[in-house]
């Protein structure tokens, strides 16, 4: 009997070792979005602040001259568009938004080892050392993909880099992660720089700016529901 | 105008390291960048902003259009749905990770730009899944 116990003690450790993960797991993350693109020497600036929630439930809430826009939508894509001064509700359940396509989501959710890759039918093919750096290359699943391959580049397991290749193995997109933060061990790029080239000379550049990254904090408008009393419009504008 | 905006945001990429293995970027340029850049004002219709999604006819479509672009429900095809595209429009921005992870909507974002600017409405009506062509 003795024995079996002594036996049991690495199961036991296991066993309590995944029974206190979820106790470092983070629930709730928040952060205040910038939102910056130029194009033809012309830039736009758009904030917004963005509630995720481990269970997939993501609420943005932009602050417009018409008042407060919520976008309240989940992993399943079940979206609702929220316009507090009209008291107006726009629902569509057909996966348009889907709460993993937030880069801070994917960091909440854990799946930054390969940046969503899996979801969007990319498989991981090769893994190499450069340096300091570790890069993983995906290919997709099936032929007829828009992109040939897409790496990304990690350091200390961060990933910092993403490239999409055209099929002619040109870069037609690069994103850079950058300025990680630590806030409650929930470690995010506060910076993410993403650069389009349109053709050989031209490119696109986004830049999204996240600050007052919260974590696990008893924010109200993480719990926001719509209000029953709002008036439900359909995407395609009927009433 | 076309060959306007094939010529759009030369951004300098020559700014920019193209060396692969260079995998971080100097965050100064690209702040720079912004900087020189000038500043256009988020459309007034950027008031109804997300909720400009559930307009079914609105005087200016092509800004309502940015402004979803903008805000990022461009990936899902939402802008073409304002601008009055085909039913599963959306679909195919979808299936594509985004419209071709979202260069499509990046360049459609800079076509309805200039299409505000110039106070056009080219796009209204197309059913093409790449509109600029």
């Amino acid at each position: 009997m003795f024995r079996k116990v002594i036996g049991m003690r690495p199961f036991c450790l296991i066993l309590f070792l995944i029974a206190s993960l979820p106790l470092y797991a983070q629930r709730r993350v928040s952060a205040d979005v910038t939102v910056k693109m130029i194009g033809n020497g012309n830039a736009t600036n758009m904030t917004k602040s963005v509630y995720c929630s481990s269970d997939g439930r993501m609420i943005s809430v932009s602050n417009t001259k018409d008042g407060r826009i919520f976008v309240l939508t989940n992993i399943q894509g079940e979206t609702s568009i929220y316009n507090e001064n009209r008291k107006e509700v726009a629902m569509d359940n057909r996966g348009l938004m889907l709460s993993t396509d937030e880069l801070l989501q994917i960091f909440l959710l854990r799946r930054a080892t390969d940046m969503g890759m899996g979801a969007y039918g990319y498989q991981l093919t090769k893994t190499t050392r450069e340096e300091q750096y570790i890069k993983k290359v995906f290919e997709p699943k099936k032929q007829n993909s828009n992109c040939s391959r897409v790496e990304i580049v990690f350091d200390e397991f961060k990933p910092i880099y993403c490239a999409y290749f055209d099929h002619k193995g040109k870069i037609i997109t690069k994103v850079y992660y950058s300025q990680y933060a630590l806030q409650d061990r929930f470690m995010f790029p506060t910076r993410v720089t993403e650069i389009t080239y349109a053709n050989a000379k031209d490119s696109i550049v986004k830049l999204d700016l996240y600050t007052n990254i919260q974590v696990d904090q008893d924010d109200p408008m993480f719990d926001f529901q719509v209000p029953v009393d709002a008036k439900v419009i359909k995407m395609n504008g009927k009433k | 105008m076309k060959k306007l905006i094939l010529a759009f945001v030369v951004i300098m990429a020559c700014s920019f390291s193209m060396n692969a293995a260079n995998y971080t970027i100097n965050d100064e340029s690209i702040d720079n960048l912004f900087a020189e850049a000038t500043m256009v004002e988020a459309p007034a219709a950027a008031a109804s902003a997300a909720t400009a999604a559930a307009v079914s006819e609105s005087n200016n479509k092509t800004i309502v259009a940015l402004v979803l672009d903008t805000v990022g429900l461009g990936y899902f095809g939402v802008h073409r749905m304002i601008l009055g595209s085909t039913n599963l429009m959306w679909l195919w921005y979808t299936l594509t990770g985004g419209g071709i992870f979202g260069i499509v909507p990046l360049i459609d974002w800079v076509m309805l730009l200039i299409d505000v600017v110039n106070n056009q409405n080219s796009y209204i009506g197309n059913t093409n899944f790449i509109m600029w062509t």
